[in-house]
């Protein structure tokens, strides 16, 4: 008998996600939790307890704790310091990103430049090595 | 003819729309109309006045940056919550690695002085004051999935997601809170029918 006992208290340990489940008015993912919930009156009254302490925590919801009236005027402040933090942030980016552009167009000129005198180069080591031969 | 809470409502919609479009005045009157009800989620995830209030700081601050990434398909309170939640998980996490946590954790709540509401004078009184007071008496982590569950009925993989922990996590959770509450309150049916006796 105690065994009996021992062992529906661990399946019940084990089922409580089926009960918060269920008292929330949700179905348990786990079907063999539910299962054994369907079969145990301990459970079943742990959801009926938990449904009603539920609807009194709910009631809660509608009881709003004042908040200092300083509050909202540093709210104000800190978000607007955050804006300006924002958005120098973000004209740093833009700079950072036209400094890139403009190293990018100097590099490819540059690399441009150079395979330009290397071709030049090249070519009239070609004719000179024509006109020799 | 729509009441005043759904007014309130559509216009929290409304200037969400548009704050998200970048209009900053909008931003400003979301923050005036919705800070009140963001305060009183902090202060019941924390517990204090203080860290209420650097909460709420943080979560504004995070909802102006992330304002693009709000996709408008769950209401603008709900998302402020999770934020919410989340600045008060990594606010008391943070805590906690500083050892200040056991000096908050029996705190009083310095104002409670709850804002009139038609559907709360439903509930008893001394009831009320009861669960807020055991509410307090909870660990934070459970107290953090209770309220945002049973409270504010954030759905359980929300809570999961902006507390960090598995879904199944969240419900075993619940569940001890729950159980946790009733042994400090009492079950609230039968305390009710004893007080009317």
């Amino acid at each position: 008998m105690t065994r009996m006992k021992a062992r529906r208290a661990v399946q019940c340990e084990s089922a409580v996600a089926a009960v918060a489940s269920l008292a929330t008015g949700e179905e348990p993912s786990n079907r063999r939790q539910a299962q054994h919930v369907s079969e145990c009156l301990r459970c079943q009254a742990a959801v009926a307890r938990d449904r009603r302490l539920r609807r009194s925590l709910r009631q809660l919801r509608g009881a709003m704790i004042r908040p200092n009236p300083e509050l909202l005027s540093e709210l104000l402040l800190a978000i607007s310091e955050a804006a300006a933090d924002e958005a120098s942030r973000s004209r740093s980016r833009t700079k950072r990103l036209v400094y890139m552009a403009a190293a990018g167009t100097a590099a490819g000129g540059a690399a441009a430049g150079g395979i330009a005198v290397a071709i030049a180069m090249h070519r009239h080591r070609s004719t000179f090595t024509a006109a020799a031969g | 003819m729509p009441s005043s809470a759904t007014v309130v409502r559509m216009d929290v919609e409304a200037l969400a729309k548009k704050a998200k479009a970048g209009d900053e005045d909008a931003f400003t009157a979301l923050v005036k109309v919705t800070h009140a009800d963001t305060y009183t989620l902090a202060h019941r995830l924390t517990g204090n006045a203080d860290d209420a209030s650097d909460v709420v700081q943080e979560a504004y601050i995070r909802a102006y940056r992330n304002l693009k990434s709000f996709r408008g398909d769950a209401k603008f309170s709900t998302w402020m919550y999770r934020i919410t939640a989340n600045c008060a998980s990594t606010h008391l996490s943070k805590r906690r690695m500083n050892h200040h946590d056991e000096l908050t954790e029996f705190m009083a709540p310095s104002d409670n002085t709850p804002v009139h509401d038609p559907d709360f004078v439903v509930m008893n009184g001394s009831l009320r004051t009861a669960l807020v007071d055991a509410l307090q008496a909870l660990p934070q982590q459970m107290r953090a999935v209770v309220v945002l569950r049973d409270v504010y009925d954030l759905p359980h993989d929300n809570i999961a997601e902006e507390l960090g922990i598995s879904v199944t996590a969240a419900k075993v959770r619940l569940h001890r809170a729950r159980k946790r509450l009733r042994d400090l309150v009492g079950d609230p049916h039968e305390s009710e029918a004893r007080r009317a006796v």
